[in-house]
């Protein structure tokens, strides 16, 4: 009873789930972005070897948040993973002007997989605060999001260490699902 | 001293001109400053003489109880640097390096022994410090994953042994780094298991991958058997890997998780950098039978272990009004055979001609932890130097409690402590 009245109540708020992926350069702030999202919850689960993976509860959307990434050795690894992927979430380093081409690379590559075809991209232009970052139009221009063709993409300022802009990157991210599915 | 500039005799020659162009009052008054000269300078030779000897003393006292005024500050540069390090490893390096601490100054491969071998660093710490993508930090990563053996030892095994000398960081490229410095090492010394090293390499980050999933609670979907030898075809150059090398891991990673290496701040940080340590023979307190024990000395207290890796002293001896001494020989009758070189501790004065039970704790057979039986502690160590610096290093730990000195002493009417506590 009590389950089918919670099950009931989730459908009526709108409870969905999402896998997400989490990529970006090294440094770039994804653990910081992961476990700011996680703030505030009761972490009781023991802590295993491995890759940071997270569930992210957030207005009713459920994500599951993978950190992948690595060199592009490994990237056939990771394509078992991307089944069923949701949205990409894509974290840059907007002060690092050296390494916006590599960046830019890395997440063209990556989005060529056929299992990641369907995602929605989420773009966190992150450590604002920091000297030259740069402003999200001219990083959207230099990681050429405009040639994504139909995907649905959205770039947000973020400043991962003060929690700025996260939860509206996934407000977006939240409403662009929801229209989806 | 002869170097010294203030005490260089006046040339003799310039002397003696200097007297012929001087009058009688002149002479008299050049001879009155020579004497004084004389004077000041024996006077000056007998504090050198007298500070020399001091020093002498100094020294023979700290090499009594075993310690040299270098040791000491290399031993606090350590332990200042493993708390910086346990902290900001980057930190910690720079300063060890700064204080030179490191032979060679401070060279991968030297850190990289550091890392391995100091036992106070967390696991964590040395995890981060190796998953910097820094390239000196990138050179000690290579070094230390060097020192490990995997020679003859399967996969599994030797990803095992690697992943429990640091905490593997959560982050994709860090594992990915430090998977592929696995593979380098692991395929060196198991040329014939992959055809490249990449194949270990890949196997080795899916073998993480798998764990992840495997145990990690946030992951919903648990991958098959199958699965997992799919997402592995084609990674060895274009090869498969042999499927029952796959099978074999996957057992194994299902059946036991990646242990974490745990960070038991409990125990081990109390034996942490202890005063003295090693393996005595110690005599038994109901049973005057013989054992090796692992001896260690820390914060005034002797603790015991049956062996140098168990976790828990089986026997604590409080350091409290104690003394410590060379005996000549065992007075045992189930003596160790060959020569031994023995020591005993033994209680405070009773003020009767006696001495005060030593209150030890031990853990007995059923696992309880129990008063000790012993009015005396019986240790034989292998060299009498061995034994003189166990004597050395127990008596510079001995606590004296004020209050039961103070008994002591009234009711041996004014005895000079010094006596009852050499």
């Amino acid at each position: 009873m009590g389950l089918v009245a919670s099950n009931l109540f989730n459908w009526l708020k709108g409870d969905m789930h999402a896998r997400v992926v989490m990529v970006g350069l090294d440094a770039a702030g994804k653990t910081t972005i992961l476990y700011k999202l996680k703030l505030g919850e009761v972490i009781t689960t023991i802590p295993t070897i491995g890759f940071n993976v997270e569930e992210v509860q957030y207005k009713g959307l459920s994500m599951n948040v993978w950190d992948v990434g690595g060199q592009s050795k490994i990237r056939p690894l990771w394509r078992h993973y991307y089944n069923n992927v949701d949205a990409v979430i894509y974290v840059v380093d907007s002060a690092d002007a050296e390494r916006v081409e590599e960046a830019r690379e890395e997440l063209h590559d990556m989005l060529k997989d056929p299992a990641l075809r369907n995602t929605c991209l989420l773009v966190y232009a992150n450590k604002q605060d920091a000297a030259g970052a740069q402003a999200t139009a001219a990083l959207a221009e230099r990681l050429q999001l405009h040639g994504l063709g139909s995907r649905q993409w959205y770039i947000q300022p973020t400043c991962a260490l003060k929690a700025d802009g996260l939860y509206e990157g996934l407000d977006w991210l939240s409403r662009t699902l929801r229209t989806r599915k | 001293m002869e170097n010294d500039p203030g005490l260089t005799p006046v040339d003799p020659s310039q002397e003696e001109a200097l007297l012929e162009k001087l009058d009688k009052n002149g002479i008299t008054f050049f001879q009155q400053l020579r004497r004084k000269k004389k004077d000041c300078m024996s006077a000056i030779l007998a504090l050198r003489a007298e500070l020399a000897e001091c020093e002498q003393r100094i020294q023979e006292e700290q090499e009594k109880l075993g310690i040299e005024d270098d040791g000491l500050d290399r031993k606090a540069i350590l332990n200042r640097g493993i708390v910086i390090f346990n902290e900001k490893p980057n930190k910690g390096i720079a300063y060890l390096t700064e204080e030179n601490y490191f032979e060679a100054g401070g060279t991968a491969h030297e850190v990289a022994e550091f890392l391995s071998n100091t036992s106070d660093l967390t696991k964590q710490a040395i995890g981060d410090y190796l998953g910097e993508n820094k390239e000196f930090n990138l050179a000690v990563l290579d070094e230390f994953v060097g020192l490990h053996s995997f020679h003859d030892l399967n996969f599994d095994t030797a990803l095992r042994r690697y992943l429990w000398s640091f905490r593997l960081p959560g982050e994709s490229q860090k594992i990915d780094r430090m998977m592929e410095t696995f593979a380098k090492h692991y395929c060196q010394a198991n040329p014939n298991v992959f055809h490249s090293t990449d194949g270990g390499f890949i196997l080795a980050f899916a073998t993480i991958m798998l764990n992840t999933s495997l145990h990690n609670p946030s992951v919903a979907h648990k991958p098959s058997l199958d699965e997992f030898v799919s997402m592995n075809r084609g990674i060895d150059e274009g090869k498969d890997i042999d499927r029952p090398l796959l099978e074999e891991i996957y057992a194994s990673i299902a059946k036991t998780p990646f242990k974490i290496p745990d960070d038991d701040e409990g125990l081990s940080i109390m034996f942490f950098n202890p005063a003295k340590s090693g393996y005595l023979k110690k005599e038994g307190g109901t049973k005057k039978t013989w054992k090796d024990r692992w001896v260690v000395l820390k914060d005034s207290c002797l603790y015991y272990f049956r062996d140098k890796d168990d976790e828990s002293p089986s026997g604590i001896i409080p350091l409290l009004d104690v003394r410590a001494h060379l005996v000549a020989d065992d007075k045992g009758k189930k003596a160790p055979k060959g020569p031994g070189f023995f020591f005993e501790l033994v209680g405070a004065d009773d003020g009767m001609g006696g001495t005060l039970p030593i209150k030890g704790c031990k853990t007995n057979s059923k696992g309880m932890v129990v008063q000790g039986n012993h009015d005396r502690y019986l240790f034989r160590a292998e060299t009498q130097h061995e034994a003189e610096e166990w004597v050395h290093g127990i008596m510079a730990s001995v606590t004296r409690q004020p209050f039961f000195s103070m008994r002591r002493h009234s009711s041996r009417s004014g005895l000079p402590m010094a006596e009852a506590t050499p």
